[in-house]
């Protein structure tokens, strides 16, 4: 994505001023002193980002999308804050952490999308500045917008920007985007159920493949196995359509970042959400290492979370986006099972695995670990429900 | 009599081809026409659609290539 100019970031062209929007007065939005005698005063009191406060200044237009959009987990970031807490055995927002609450919003919070982020300029996370010289798109653009913070897995994976790997199948430049599946209906927060993370089983608007290829449930004898689940075992699609993807380890706040390193790899885990009302109906899934650590938060005086290992995995369930019909898991010899890609193949996540990747200094390239790793007895335990014995 | 009406009438006409004249070239336009669109006369949309302008004044600001996350 290519950065913006100063200048360009609060361009205005007369594509916009002709648009629907460009009608209404600067300042119902953007507040401001429209008569100041320069800059500074007429940037007096400015709105910088109106939709921040949508409901006094988009709903007056848009009153169903600014109710829903409060409630959306693109505006609470409601995972974030209850995956802290099932690690941390508190919540932020209750009386005695205002430190950490205010550290917390500052660093992790500030990647909630408000329309604006969306419709207008780019996310404020990657800079801001107007997307398209302040016209409003009703469809988010993929590079700016979407992977603008959904880039480093997600956009990576799904336009093929890791070497030696495709594309997703459904990538076609231009055309399928990513409202494909992500419908507005879901970004917006679907029917305003407040969902505490995106695989909340109440999340009714996620995307299912089966919804296009229900037709291909019984088209040959590996879907009737394992997706119509006469073998007794049912797998997500991703385990046998995705390829590799990225994995991290040991993310810090503070500025730090990513302190581990980066892998990609390919692992099969039990599915730990079993049960869970939208994603019950497989027994293995895809998992991905995200990148927490007992002391991702040590700079704000947090030093440890002492529910690490008694709360959620850290080998996750991931829906990678990078479909190919033909993976090194469907692709088998001619005449040949099966069996002999997958069946208790390297691609199960083995508690060996949870050691080789765990390791901060792990290298994809050479393989090379013994650095040691003081955490491993947490991850193995924190991972119990994933890993496949 | 009728010589005073026959005078009202020719200054009636002249009055008329006056004002006639003074319309027509009214009409014609002074300069040569403007394609340029014009837009709300306020400081916002002055500054803010003069990329001369806003190439001396514009805050430059840190950005990223993405945010590296999700």
């Amino acid at each position: 994505m290519t950065p913006l100019e100063p200048w360009e970031r609060v361009y205005i062209k007369d594509s916009f001023m002709d648009s629907l929007h460009g009608f209404i007065d600067c300042g119902w939005c953007h507040e401001g002193n429209e008569s100041g005698a320069d800059k500074d005063e007429a940037h007096e009191d400015l709105v910088h980002y109106p939709s921040e406060e949508a409901r006094f200044y988009c709903a007056p237009c848009h009153e169903e999308q600014a109710q829903h959009y409060r409630e959306s987990i693109h505006t609470t970031q409601e995972g974030y804050y209850e995956r802290f807490e099932l690690r941390s055995g508190y919540d932020l927002r209750s009386e005695g952490y205002e430190h950490a609450l205010e550290e917390f919003e500052g660093e992790c919070g500030k990647c909630h999308a408000s329309c604006g982020q969306c419709h207008v300029t780019r996310p404020v996370t990657v800079g801001s500045g107007l997307n398209w010289a302040h016209e409003f798109k009703k469809t988010p653009d993929l590079k700016t917008n979407c992977t603008a913070c959904h880039g480093s897995r997600v956009g990576e994976e799904y336009t093929g920007g890791h070497e030696g790997l495709k594309t997703d199948v459904h990538y076609i430049p231009g055309a399928k985007r990513c409202e494909f599946c992500h419908s507005a209906h879901e970004m917006h927060g679907g029917d305003g159920t407040v969902l505490t993370y995106r695989f909340d089983e109440n999340n009714s608007e996620a995307p299912r493949c089966e919804t296009c290829h229900s037709y291909a449930q019984e088209s040959n004898s590996y879907h009737q196995q394992h997706w119509a689940g006469t073998s007794g075992v049912t797998l997500s699609c991703q385990v046998c359509h995705s390829q590799n993807y990225k994995n991290c380890n040991g993310c810090h706040v503070g500025g730090d970042g990513i302190t581990g390193s980066s892998y990609l790899t390919f692992e099969i885990g039990r599915n730990y959400l079993k049960g869970n009302a939208r994603y019950q109906d497989y027994d293995y899934i895809t998992v991905r290492h995200i990148p927490i650590a007992p002391n991702t938060y040590e700079p704000w005086g947090i030093a440890d979370l002492p529910n690490f290992e008694n709360s959620e995995p850290t080998w996750k369930m991931t829906i990678p986006h990078n479909i190919q019909r033909w993976t090194p898991q469907t692709q088998v010899a001619e005449g040949a099972g099966c069996s002999t890609a997958c069946h208790n193949s390297q691609y199960y996540l083995r508690a060996s695995d949870i050691a080789l990747y765990e390791n901060a200094n792990y290298n994809e390239d050479t393989g090379e670990t013994g650095y040691g790793y003081s955490g491993l007895t947490r991850e193995l335990q924190a991972n119990k429900d994933v890993i496949i014995p | 009599m009728l010589s005073r009406t026959v005078f009202a009438y020719k200054a009636l006409l002249i009055a008329c081809m006056v004002m006639l004249a003074g319309i027509l070239t009214g009409c014609e336009p002074d300069e040569e026409p403007d394609d340029e669109k014009v837009y709300p006369d306020t400081s916002c949309v002055n500054c803010h659609m003069d990329k001369d302008l806003l190439k001396e004044v514009a805050d430059p600001i840190e950005q990223t290539e993405d945010s590296g996350e999700g």
